[in-house]
């Protein structure tokens, strides 16, 4: 044990050196300056929970009766969510894809309205009665380029084919069997 | 009459207030000794006794700032409504809080609503006091003799309606239920610092109103 403890008049002489050097006497008499600053509120703190309006009694049977109550709601663990996160996080995945179908949806048709070989451009031709000219214009052109495109494709791959039938038919067909060498 | 506030424990329980039965109607010591996560625990396994231990608990301290803040009208369905949003809400209950706080929190959003309900009946009816002034005598019937601890706590109540919804709170819950100011802070969801502000300026408006009532402090 500490002998300082058990030497009360070495305490008391500390208590009473610590006393002379403070200008309010001893540590116990430290005003606070919280209390003296809110003494208002703590008079009014005190008033109130003196005076505290109490509730009426709850009727005898009100416990019986919460309880009975809850009887018949589910169990609580039948409504926990294990991981409330992931089951936030479905609804969320879900309105992504859904938004971004609506938005690439509406991303084409905007486009397609707006491109200049779409349907806005198709409607540009069109005249003051609302009726398409499909001969006005740049389309005529652009019509005209692409049935060239075809015709030469097609006369291009037939040609092709006709001149090849033979040796083609030995390297892809299933049905062709070499059998010169047997 | 002079309340004695109750302290919460270390781990943020209440002391009990009151012996909690099993299902059975026999004393069950283990509950009222156990703790309030032990008893949210077994709540979630399904037995209800715990949570008549929690009730048991908390259930006055609810219904009186249920009526701190609404009045004595529809008391009873108010703490009725607490417990069953908490039983139904347990599952969601993170421990980081207190489970005092958390129902506390309950209790005030109810007490909220309730307090909305009678501010849209007020508009529609334009007649309807405050339900605290509907059971207030008139002072000056009490003002006769002596000042009567009856009359103060109905003094206390009138002027606690004179209050804002967000002053009121805060005298209610600091004040006259000693809850501390952080953990009024987390039941009304603003900062300690907010909670510091608008409990100055309640205290100021609620000593405006008191002395205007002839109350000297």
């Amino acid at each position: 044990m500490n002998r300082d403890n058990q030497n009360p008049k070495k305490n008391e002489s500390i208590s009473n050196r610590n006393s002379e050097s403070l200008p309010f006497g001893s540590f116990e008499d430290l005003p606070d300056l919280a209390k003296t600053t809110h003494q208002d509120d703590r008079d009014l703190v005190t008033f109130l929970r003196q005076y505290r309006p109490e509730p009426p009694p709850e009727p005898a049977n009100f416990e019986a009766n919460l309880i009975r109550v809850i009887a018949q709601e589910p169990t609580p663990a039948s409504t926990v969510v294990n991981n409330p996160k992931k089951a936030k996080r479905w609804p969320r995945i879900i309105g992504a894809i859904a938004a971004g179908v609506v938005g690439a949806g509406l991303g084409h048709t905007f486009g397609a309205l707006t491109s200049p070989s779409g349907m806005g451009a198709q409607f540009a031709d069109a005249d003051s009665d609302g009726n398409f000219d499909s001969n006005s214009g740049a389309n005529v052109g652009r019509e005209t380029e692409l049935e060239t495109f075809l015709e030469n494709s097609w006369d291009g791959a037939i040609a092709q084919t006709t001149s090849t039938d033979t040796s083609d038919s030995s390297d892809f067909s299933p049905f062709y069997w070499d059998t010169s060498g047997m | 009459m002079t309340t004695v506030p109750i302290q919460p424990t270390p781990d943020g329980a209440m002391p009990n207030s009151g012996k909690v039965t099993s299902e059975k109607g026999e004393p069950h010591m283990a509950l009222e000794m156990a703790d309030d996560l032990t008893l949210i625990d077994q709540c979630l396994a399904g037995k209800r006794s715990a949570f008549a231990g929690l009730y048991r608990r908390y259930g006055q301290r609810v219904r009186s700032t249920l009526y701190q803040l609404c009045g004595e009208t529809g008391l009873d369905d108010l703490v009725q409504e607490v417990f069953l949003r908490a039983w139904r809400g347990l599952p969601k209950f993170r421990r980081s809080a207190s489970f005092s706080t958390w129902l506390y929190r309950i209790a005030w959003n109810v007490a909220m609503d309730r307090r909305k309900k009678f501010a849209r009946d007020r508009q529609r009816e334009q007649t309807v006091s405050d339900p605290l002034d509907a059971t207030l005598p008139d002072p000056s019937q009490g003002a006769s003799g002596q000042w009567s601890a009856l009359h103060y706590q109905d003094v206390i109540r009138k002027a606690l309606g004179t209050l804002s919804d967000g002053a009121r709170s805060v005298i209610v819950l600091c004040d006259l239920e000693d809850i501390p100011q952080k953990d009024v802070a987390q039941i009304l969801n603003v900062p300690v610092g907010t909670v510091k502000s608008r409990l100055f300026s309640a205290r100021a408006a609620l000593r405006k109103e008191l002395e205007r009532q002839g109350v000297e402090l």
